[in-house]
């Protein structure tokens, strides 16, 4: 007897391959995106084990919240530092080994290697680098003579030290991606820009940078959005906010409310406005880059 | 006269490259560096990058301090069986995706892609509580179910496995082959390379990852090595640099031999996602 036919059978066959990944997806991502919301209208304090409905009432005191308005702040300040910094250091990389020369390949993989570590034990080294009388940083400074640079102390320049480290930490990866973007753009577009008589800079802005717009636009989205989440190097290497709480960012704050003060309601309503407020930022960027360009 | 421009100009580009490549290593330099002083060595004017003796003692102090052949097992057991169960869900799912037509495919498969845009911050702490719900807090299971299916991995098998002709399986249903027998015996063979790729991947990920343990293991013996460094660095253990960097090297070897060993999987599988 034949129940199905073989369409079907198909048909079934597929939904089973996809069940086990698609059950767990759901079971931890979307099930918790929903539960997030749910809380946030919550008072759930898991020391007291209470829960209570406050309907907006965690949005409206996030919003009279300054810690949370400088969490947010402070996320912005590192996002505005690290992307032009970041971008424009792994396009130069990617520059510089685009061309063959002995060696190329070490290289490549030189700059790509802080990639593949992880973000808690980069964090590490970087928390003894900077120590403040005695870390590698500050006595090189010292040595060829100029002033030092707390990073671990002093609030201005706190969050420069995460921006060195998110730097050197995953430039090599957007200099493999660029790599590849460069690789697609046609030779004979510079030969022939030479001929007419174009010289390095100016093949740069003319053909180079246009053509890179969609690598670009991918680089950009990805980093902002990384970069608004920063949050290892602030628990790690600043030992939780740094020097007078000036590194505390948005995913710090989330994870302190959350984990700390086990106020779990609030940091679920904090955790929602700062995911709107990324996937605004990210809407808005790939709007604005969108790139027409074919090559 | 052209001709000696062009060599100053590639003397010069090799020079940045080189300073380049240097700054990269320092911290790298400065671990292995570290963890092979004495403590006293540690903070010295002019620092020293090749200690006077090298302790390796402190290589067998590290593996003495905190549990700490428990929590390496921890990092690699947790690893490989995320990297085997990921590989297989994962593949699974992009095969259905790649080669299937069935009711709500494309539905599913947008909803499955929005995954990536939500941030660990929004799921980590219903994740939390479910967890504390089912006492899986300080479990195996804990480290390792939510990092198994990822958009990412289905992604990336489905693009591969757009490639395979339907041809191959038509013949195979028609010899009366189940689907299982199919995926498992003809589509399965046929990409190892992809397989490779997303394996380090995933083991890579697992292997790095923070967050999740940070969340959920407050128990010493359930701890991996990111979690175990990071404690080590502010100084919960002992109060000694090259031990911590000692165990930090450990903790980054096998992850940077990977590296070495599949560069080729690793290139190849990035170029395939990242850009278009």
């Amino acid at each position: 007897m034949k129940i199905f036919s073989q369409r079907n059978r198909e048909a079934v066959a597929a939904y089973l391959f996809i069940l086990p990944a698609f059950g767990l997806l759901l079971l931890f991502i979307l099930n918790p995106m929903a539960q997030s919301l749910i809380t946030s209208f919550y008072d759930v304090n898991l020391i007291s084990d209470q829960r209570s409905f406050l309907g907006m009432e965690n949005y409206q005191h996030l919003l009279n919240d300054a810690s949370f308005y400088q969490s947010l702040g402070n996320s912005f300040y590192f996002a505005i530092l690290v992307i032009p910094i970041q971008t424009a250091l792994a396009l130069t990389l990617a520059l510089l080994v685009k061309r063959s020369f002995p060696g190329v390949g070490v290289f490549r993989t030189i700059y790509f290697i802080p990639f593949i570590i992880s973000m808690g034990v980069a964090s590490s080294i970087f928390r003894m680098m900077y120590n403040k009388e005695a870390g590698l940083f500050n006595v090189i400074l010292d040595g060829i003579g100029l002033p030092v640079l707390p990073f671990l102390s002093n609030p201005d320049i706190a969050m420069i030290g995460i921006v060195i480290l998110g730097t050197w930490k995953s430039m090599g990866f957007f200099m493999i991606v660029f790599l590849a973007g460069l690789n697609n753009i046609p030779n004979d577009l510079y030969e022939a820009a030479q001929i007419d008589g174009a010289g390095p800079i100016k093949r740069f802005f003319s053909i180079t940078l246009p053509l890179l717009k969609k690598v670009m636009a991918f680089v950009i989205i990805i980093t902002t959005m990384d970069a608004l989440k920063i949050f290892i190097p602030i628990y790690v290497t600043m030992a939780g906010g740094g020097p007078a709480g000036s590194t505390r960012t948005a995913a710090y704050f989330i994870y302190n409310h959350a984990f700390q003060h086990m106020d779990m309601g609030y940091a679920t309503a904090a955790a929602f406005i700062f995911f709107i407020i990324i996937l605004i930022i990210s809407l808005i960027q790939m709007r604005v880059l969108r790139s027409d360009v074919e090559y | 006269m052209v001709k000696n421009a062009e060599w100053i100009g590639r003397i010069c580009l090799i020079i940045i490259v080189v300073i380049g490549a240097f700054t990269m290593l320092v911290p790298f330099i400065w671990m292995i560096s570290t963890s092979l002083k004495a403590d006293s060595e540690v903070f010295t004017f002019p620092p020293t990058w090749i200690p006077e003796i090298l302790q390796w003692a402190n290589y067998e102090k590290a593996f003495n301090v905190a549990n700490f052949g428990r929590i390496f097992f921890n990092s690699f057991y947790v690893a490989i069986v995320t990297t085997i169960l990921g590989l297989l869900l994962n593949s699974m799912a992009g095969y259905a995706f790649a080669k299937f037509n069935f009711w709500g495919r494309d539905v599913i498969f947008i909803l499955l892609l929005a995954t990536m845009m939500i941030p660990f911050q929004i799921t980590m702490i219903p994740i939390y509580m479910l967890f504390r719900e089912f006492e899986l807090l300080n479990s195996y299971t804990g480290l390792i179910a939510p990092n198994i299916a990822t958009a990412f991995g289905i992604f990336l098998m489905r693009q591969f496995m757009k490639g395979i002709p339907s041809e191959l399986m038509a013949a195979a249903r028609i010899d009366g082959s189940g689907e299982m027998r199919i995926f498992f015996q003809i589509v399965l063979p046929i990409m190892k390379a992809p397989l490779a790729a997303l394996g380090i991947f995933t083991f890579m990920f697992s292997w790095n990852n923070y967050f999740l343990p940070l969340v959920i293991i407050t128990d010493e013996s359930y701890k991996t090595l990111p979690l175990l460094i990071s404690s080590l660095s502010s100084g919960l253990y002992v109060q000694s640099w090259p031990l911590v960097m000692a165990a930090a090297t450990i903790a980054t070897l096998p992850i940077i031999i990977l590296f070495f060993v599949a560069q080729r999987y690793f290139i190849e599988g990035m170029a395939l996602t990242g850009i278009k």
